[in-house]
């Protein structure tokens, strides 16, 4: 019955592509408001999506773009792990090596039945704020192998024909650090699929499996159409780029990451070749994550309006050599390979589409997303806890305005934790949260300026994990602009500054304070052209001095 | 003596006129007078009263709704305002919550900070998050602030202090400093939004101050013209939350008056429901460029705290609106990938749809209603005589021939996508926030809404649509009909195991006072006045709240022993029964924490009738038929009506067209409908 291919004219094909969207959207609606991590409701840090039967993704709901490419690997091992599925099945991974990004990110997969027969799959992803490893939030800067970095779950059916498998969820809870929280973001995730799966059956019904079937592929394959025809609005020819992260948290020895853009026809390619072999430190990127900040990347040189789905990525062809820090191997350590490498490899691909198509592309943006982890025991209460914060810095400038000050850039979006919000729940007090003047790089158009934020610790004595690049190497400017200024990390003691690494973990006792100062962007332009009026306004409002 | 109502709604193209005398509703278009709004009101109301229809001495109140506000915050013509905050933290309002708009777009530009960053003045002060003071507010730093400002040449300050909704003693001492000496008015965070998180309460505040001069200046400009005018009655406008207040009550927080248009259609939307018998409603108004979606359960506005007005988050309770950009002017095209779409690019009002004759090349929703005989050429539609349907023909062959399909194909097949886009946003509004559709009616209005409403009915499976008489003018209505009524909030952050009932009695009976002395001051007998008292709940470590409704009381009977360990188990359940309701489950042995504790006082509501609204024709007229499209395969006969001649309490079916100066109602084959008593339209969808 739905084996019968039906012709899918335009009309159809966009009422499908909204019915399919609406889905993914209320399903991560239905989890961003039931989940518990603040990672996942305050920051959206979470994606939802739908697969045809055969695990080819159909439609995707994402707030930050570092979920893009992320899920459909994950599902591929689901259906190759887990052969038969039945009505209230779900399947739960998070290992990289079985296509998740990092162990905090937990996935779901369930199947969806029509009539009986398996239709399409659902699939959230979402990041916990803890699973397991050597430091409070399961983001340490300083592992050398994954087991250090918390709970490895393969593929697993932790609910099986409806029924939860306790023994599983038992297992899972002893081995992270706030269980009670995991618990519920675990619920909320499987309270999306079901919506998704209810909404994937009433489609079903209104237009009929066969219908919404091929419905998925026409989807895709618009998809698909729509990119071809961007990317044929783009120069051909080659160009190459290179960049550095400052170190893996375990040496400062520079990490190299190339990019080779080729763009063909109708097709563009990625080549890494080059790129620095697997780290001892946990800045090792899986394919999966590559694939994501390269699909970032293309998208927002062209149409980030094209529905992201299976078809949208096939003009685009990656090739990561295995065993480099942008195609991790077993047991590297990966978990800043989502947050910090996949931010260079946006560099460096933006760096070499600047060399073919300048008008489109941006001088670097603050390259990191500054990862700070607290965690201890609170003197009030007597309880664990665990911060988790992601700082935003300097946008790069743009071929015809200043970059942005104080924002996220490419591959993250989060939103912070406010500054009341914090000091209620957790026994720290932010000491200033403020814009760092003179931190974008100069230019006709300037790079926009990194952030401050300093947070002591009240009371009790503190862990504190960072992970953040753009300490040593700084974002670089574009057509003659100049570099945005390094970030720094700092421990305030008695009033004293004392410098921190860019990535590892130090401990805070009462009433010190760790600072941490977010790179600016890179400048656009010779700032010898830099409007008069641009000039005085960013003096008088102490902007640059 | 009768008593009058007057209801101005003051939109961007006409002003609305809404009297009601004994128990009449008169209504009046003209045109608005954007350059400087008051103008074209007043010259309005002085015409109205030289023909007898508003006889001043008789008149008991004029309610207005009004864009001024919205206007200002986004076209930027506020007032040069300063921004004081603790040290450390003055560019809170600039990084808010340090995400982009546009995950993908790399040209993307933030909204300009209301306050620049050299007018903005931080001062050495700190709460913490128990409300007690760490670093005492030092009087020589208010001193040395003071001729900062003054030197600034600002004309408002606002002022916001980390943890104020806790303990305001810093913000009280330095406002009061600060208004004595530059005799300017001073906002403070813990006045305007007692509640946490300081990017939402500062944007907020700043919004109130820089738009106190300009709304100020207006409102004194329209009751000054009224009052020449005869029209001595003091006025009130509407406010965002869907309720009235005086126009000096607005002008302390013109916050809450942003959406007062808006939330205006929206009330005389749910007045109509009740008057009709209904009062689960999802409202539908369909204009020429966006379409706008809210829902009213139990006849109650549904309200957010959450809201935007131009990019600039007002944490002020404000009618839940969804707004997409489908109208009857959007713009059909084919992209890159094959696919037909509609939108978001609109014809607007010029050039228009291609039917207007106007330039307009491109196909419009209302070239296709038109193409499939769903509007008629030889009928006017507002200002136009007539529509050209040839032009509208031509406009669709533009999409039909590349895609191999008919004019008419296209054409349905562009209804079909608009359709398909409006149901997404009615899903949004209930399906996401656990209501079901089935249990609604859909009240259509705007030029557009009643011509989709039964199509975007069958697609939710909602029983019912209403298309009001009033249709034209439900924003003014709703001005007449609304209650007065304020929200006042405070914000706790506390664990709920760890709240007295004593202190939620000590809150509650504060904001008690506070919004009945308001509503006093307002002529509301004390007597009248009825709390709605309902809290911010989430589970701890949650980061969204849910607004959970917990008492509804009279003002003679606040009692406060009603307020007992019973009463905080109460709320505990019924945060749990709403979260299970919206989110499918609940965790019940979860601690619950409250985050802020809300009360809404309101008046007595207003008597309204809609009779004489429409009056009907005695007997049944002749109707003309048009063959109009439904499917693809051929045209219907259906029958064409003015909606004037419509027979009071009568049956209509499809496949019909009802037809009038505000709007046109589509019938398809299967609608049956009736003309209740007041000339409203009630299908029933099967």
């Amino acid at each position: 019955m739905m084996k019968d291919a039906v012709l899918i004219d335009p009309i159809t094909l966009e009422v499908l592509r909204h019915a399919l969207a609406a889905v993914a959207e209320e399903m991560n609606a239905n989890l961003i408001r039931t989940a518990y991590s603040p990672n996942i409701k305050e920051r959206h840090d979470c994606s939802c999506a739908i697969f045809d039967r055969h695990g080819k993704m159909a439609a995707q709901a994402e707030s930050i773009p570092v979920h893009l490419g992320a899920m459909p690997f994950s599902v591929a091992e689901a259906i190759h792990r887990i052969s038969t599925f039945h009505p209230g099945d779900v399947i739960v991974l998070n290992d990289p090596y079985f296509g998740g990004a990092h162990l905090p990110d937990i996935t779901f997969i369930a199947p969806v039945f029509v009539e009986g027969e398996l239709f399409a799959f659902v699939a959230n992803r979402a990041h916990h704020a803890d699973i397991g490893g050597k430091e409070p939030g399961s983001v340490a800067g300083d592992t050398t192998e994954i087991y250090q970095e918390g709970l490895r779950i393969p593929p697993i059916s932790l609910w099986r024909k409806g029924h939860l498998d306790q023994d599983l969820v038992d297992l899972i809870l002893l081995n992270v650090r706030t269980p009670q929280e995991r618990m519920g973001d675990l619920r909320a995730q499987h309270a999306a699929c079901e919506t998704g799966i209810e909404r994937m059956q009433a489609l079903a019904t209104r237009f009929g499996a066969g219908l919404l079937s091929s419905g998925m592929e026409a989807v895709m394959a618009y998809s698909e159409r729509r990119m071809r025809a961007e990317i044929a609005q783009l120069p051909k020819g080659t160009a190459t780029y290179e960049d550095f992260l400052d170190g893996d948290g375990i040496t400062d020895n520079p990490i190299r990451i190339v990019a080779k853009v080729t763009i063909r026809g109708k097709t563009v390619q990625v080549d890494f070749t080059g790129t620095a072999p697997v780290t001892a430190g946990p800045v090792n990127a899986v394919y999966a994550v590559t694939a994501s900040a390269t699909y970032f990347t293309i998208r927002a040189l062209t149409d980030p309006e094209i529905p992201p789905n299976a078809g949208c990525y096939l003009p685009i062809e990656i090739v990561a050599p295995s065993k480099t820090v942008v195609n991790a191997n077993p047991p590297a350590p990966v978990v800043g390979g989502n947050l910090e490498t996949s931010q260079r490899i946006v560099d460096v691909i933006l760096g070499a589409f600047a060399q073919l198509c300048p008008r489109r592309v941006i001088a670097a943006c603050q390259g990191t997303m500054n990862n700070l982890t607290i965690g201890g025991v609170s003197p009030r209460t007597g309880e664990p806890y665990t911060l988790y914060e992601t700082i935003a810095g300097g946008f790069g400038a743009r071929p015809n305005m200043d970059g942005v000050d104080g924002v996220h850039s490419h591959m993250t979006n989060t939103f912070n934790t406010p500054v009341e919000a914090l000091e209620t729940a957790y026994p720290l007090r932010v000491e200033r949260y403020e814009l760092i003047s003179g931190s974008g790089g100069k230019g006709r158009y300037r790079g926009g300026l990194g952030i401050r934020r300093d947070i002591t610790v009240i009371g009790h004595t503190a862990r504190v994990s960072l992970l953040a690049d753009r300490r040593q190497t700084r974002p670089y400017g574009l057509n003659g602009g100049e570099p945005g200024k390094a970030g720094e990390n700092v421990l305030i003691r008695s009033g004293k500054e004392i410098p921190l690494p860019g990535k590892g973990a130090v401990t805070l006792h009462a009433g010190e304070t760790v600072s941490l100062r977010t790179p600016g962007g890179g400048g656009y332009g010779n700032a010898a052209k830099r409007d008069r009026g641009a000039i005085e306004r960013d003096r008088r409002e102490g902007r640059m001095c | 003596m009768a008593q009058m109502l007057i209801g101005v709604d003051i939109g961007g193209t006409f002003t609305d006129i809404v009297v009601t005398d004994v128990g009449r509703l008169h209504s009046f278009k003209t045109a608005s007078t954007p350059q400087n709004p008051a103008d074209g009101v007043i010259a309005a109301l002085s015409h109205l009263i030289q023909r007898g229809v508003i006889i001043p001495e008789q008149v008991e109140r004029i309610v207005h709704g009004s864009t001024v506000a919205t206007n200002a915050l986004l076209e930027g013509t506020w007032a040069k305002t300063a921004l004081v905050t603790t040290q450390g933290f003055g560019d809170v309002l600039e990084i808010g919550r340090q995400n982009r708009p546009k995950l993908y777009d790399l040209f993307f530009e933030r909204p300009f900070p209301m306050v620049s960053r050299d007018l903005r003045f931080e001062v050495a002060e700190r709460v913490d998050a128990q409300g007690n003071v760490i670093r005492p507010l030092a009087r020589e730093d208010v001193q040395q602030l003071l001729p900062r400002l003054r030197a600034a040449g600002v004309t408002a300050v606002a002022v916001v202090f980390l943890f104020s909704y806790l303990n305001p003693t810093h913000e009280q001492a330095i406002g009061d400093s600060i208004a004595t000496a530059l005799n300017i008015p001073v906002i403070l965070s813990s006045d305007i939004l007692p509640e946490f998180r300081e990017f939402e309460r500062t944007s907020t505040t700043v919004v109130s101050a820089a738009l106190r001069p300009i709304i100020g200046d207006y409102l004194t400009s329209l009751e000054g013209g009224a009052s020449e005018n005869g029209l001595t009655t003091r006025w009130q406008i509407m406010q965002s939350n869907g309720a009235i207040a005086s126009t000096d009550y607005a002008q302390t927080n013109p916050a809450r008056i942003l959406l007062s248009g808006p939330a205006a259609g929206v009330e005389g939307a749910r007045v109509v429901g009740k008057l009709t018998g209904f009062n689960d409603l999802i409202t539908f108004d369909m204009g020429g460029t966006s379409c706008d979606v809210s829902l009213i359960r139990d006849g109650m506005l549904s309200r957010t705290t959450k809201g935007q007005v131009g990019n600039y988050p007002v944490g002020l309770p404000m009618v839940d609106i969804h707004t997409i950009g489908a109208g009857g002017g959007s713009i059909a095209w084919v992209d890159h990938g094959g696919a037909l779409r509609v939108g978001p690019k609109s014809a607007g009002a010029s050039p228009g749809p291609a039917c207007y004759d106007h330039g307009g090349l491109e196909p419009t929703v209302t070239d296709a209603h038109l193409v499939l005989g769903h509007l008629l050429a030889s009928y006017p539609v507002g200002e136009l005589d007539h529509l050209d349907i040839a032009a509208a023909r031509t406009a669709v062959e533009r999409i039909a021939s590349p895609l191999g399909i008919t004019v008419e194909e296209a054409a349905l097949g562009m209804l079909e996508i608009a359709d398909a886009a409006m149901e997404r946003a009615i899903r949004i509004i209930s399906i996401e926030r656990g209501y079901d559709p089935r249990e609604f009616s859909l009240l259509a209005f705007g030029g557009a809404g009643p011509l989709h409403a039964v199509s975007i009915a069958h697609r939710l499976a909602i029983p019912r649509v209403i298309v009001p008489a009033i249709a034209g003018v439900l924003s003014a209505f709703g001005l007449v009909a609304a209650e007065v009524g304020h929200d006042l909030s405070q914000g706790v952050l506390r664990p709920l195991r760890e709240c007295e009932p004593a202190m939620i009695k000590g809150i509650l009976s504060q904001l008690y006072d506070r919004t009945q002395t308001e509503l006093t001051a307002e002529g509301v007998e004390k007597g009248a006045i009825r709390f709605h008292v309902s809290a911010d709940l989430r589970y701890l470590g949650q980061a969204h709240e849910l607004n959970v409704p917990l008492l509804d009381v009279s003002a003679k009977d606040t009692e406060p022993s009603a307020i007992d360990t019973t009463f905080m188990s109460r709320i505990v359940s019924a945060f749990h029964a709403e979260h299970s309701r919206r989110y499918g489950h609940a965790a019940n042995k979860e601690a619950v924490e409250l985050v802020a504790l809300r009360v809404r006082a309101v008046g007595p509501p207003t008597d309204v009738a809609l009779t004489g609204t429409f009056r009907g024709k005695e007997q049944e007229c002749e109707t003309t038929r048009v063959n109009s499209w439904f499917t693809k395969e051929s045209p219907m006969e259906a029958h064409v009506v003015h909606r004037s001649d419509l027979l009071l309490e009568s049956d209509l079916a499809g496949p019909a067209i009802v037809f009038s100066e505000d709007t046109t109602t589509l019938l398809p084959p299967g609608t049956n409908g009736r003309i209740d008593k007041h000339g409203n339209l009630i299908l029933e969808i099967r």
